[in-house]
């Protein structure tokens, strides 16, 4: 490291590169800090119109990046309920805040399980997630319920039974996959065969459709918002059968560009 | 460093983005570091691309990830060595990818030459 002291911008610079997250500051910040110093040494040579723009340039990439990388940094799960925030915002003009708050925290619990539960998974976590997958399923079943009960949907319980359950069904399915025996071999290689994604979106996107001609659209938003869920769910079916038989994530991440 | 056991058709990743493609480009002629290779894009370039520090680390990090450049484990000679400094090449698959792309865009080159947009070379 140089003996020199820093120039005060580089001071500044540094403080800033601290608010990036801590694995992706601790692995090229020092590289960065010296891209900024170089780049920052060659804009004051060139007088002080450059180095105004070179800083306006760099302030732009810090914030510009910065959130990149926290969004990068954040659990996949996370990501998924903040992309579902954003839904909601769109579904609670349409008039079903809470059922549409329900499933987004439901799925997060389910992806956060899937996760936790498939990576290596045993006897004991194959048994921990039925329990798990119960009580998600009650914890649906009883928030739409309760929100039936007070006036929100005139169709909530009939859907949150078939929703809780066609969830759990997808859920044990897919630790049965995960298992190396017998049973498990076969859950794969039906999930293979039939290309999970696929078929599960076709039956969301038609049982959404239904939904929406049967109900309207506005009691429709929630059947909607159940079958992009259901959707993530065989998505993650794929992912796990693609990394069955290797110590990989359920969801291989990734494509730059 | 994360591994990658499935790499992907190069197609799937087409087209790449600009600091993407010129990273790619600035590695195919051998190792660099990261500083090293921010000039040679807004060189090559004529500073058309110029990437912030943000954005050149930033995409190297999700191009290790992709698989579509190492990390070098050999080092300049000490003289001229900064330990702060790591040294990236292209991989296998990221030469194809780079390929793949530079096709695509030549492609699109002749169709527009084809099309008199720009004059022939």
């Amino acid at each position: 490291m140089p003996s020199d002291p820093e120039p005060r911008t580089c001071l500044w610079y540094k403080r800033l590169l601290n608010l990036y997250p801590g694995a992706f500051c601790e692995r090229y910040g020092a590289e960065m800090l010296q891209a900024f110093d170089e780049d920052w040494s060659r804009a004051s040579n060139r007088g002080p119109t450059s180095k105004i723009r070179y800083g306006l340039h760099v302030l732009r990439d810090l914030a510009g990046t910065m959130l990149t990388e926290w969004l990068k940094a954040l659990p996949r799960e996370t990501r998924i309920a903040l992309a579902g925030m954003g839904t909601m915002v769109f579904l609670y003009a349409a008039g079903h805040q809470y059922l549409t708050l329900a499933d987004w925290l439901l799925l997060w619990c389910y992806l956060a399980a899937l996760r936790a539960v498939l990576l290596r998974p045993s006897r004991l976590q194959f048994v921990a997630s039925l329990l798990l997958t119960a009580a998600f399923s009650a914890v649906y079943f009883w928030s739409a319920k309760l929100l039936t009960g007070i006036g929100h949907s005139a169709y909530g319980n009939k859907y949150a039974v078939v929703g809780s359950w066609l969830f759990g069904a997808v859920f044990a399915f897919a630790c049965l996959g995960s298992l190396k025996c017998a049973w498990g071999e076969s859950c794969r290689s039906l999930l293979s065969h039939y290309h999970a994604r696929y078929v599960f979106g076709i039956i969301c996107c038609a049982s959404a459709i239904a939904a929406m001609v049967h109900f309207g659209v506005k009691d429709g938003a929630h059947a909607w918002n159940l079958s992009i869920l259901s959707m993530m769910l065989g998505r993650q079916l794929d992912s796990i059968r693609r990394n069955t038989g290797n110590d990989a994530a359920p969801d291989s991440e990734s494509a730059p560009g | 460093m994360e591994t990658v056991n499935n790499l992907p058709d190069p197609i799937e990743l087409l087209p790449l983005t600009p600091a993407v493609f010129n990273i790619l480009l600035a590695l195919a002629d051998g190792e660099k570091h990261g500083y090293a290779i921010m000039r040679e894009v807004e060189e090559a370039t004529d500073s058309g691309v110029r990437m912030g520090p943000g954005t050149l680390y930033g995409s190297l990090d999700r191009m290790l990830k992709a698989g579509l450049i190492e990390e070098s484990e050999e080092r300049p000679v000490p003289a001229k060595d900064d330990e702060r400094r790591r040294y990236y090449r292209l991989s296998e698959f990221g030469s194809r990818v780079l390929r793949a792309e530079v096709q695509r865009l030549s492609k699109a080159v002749r169709q527009a030459r084809a099309k008199k947009i720009l004059s022939p070379a």
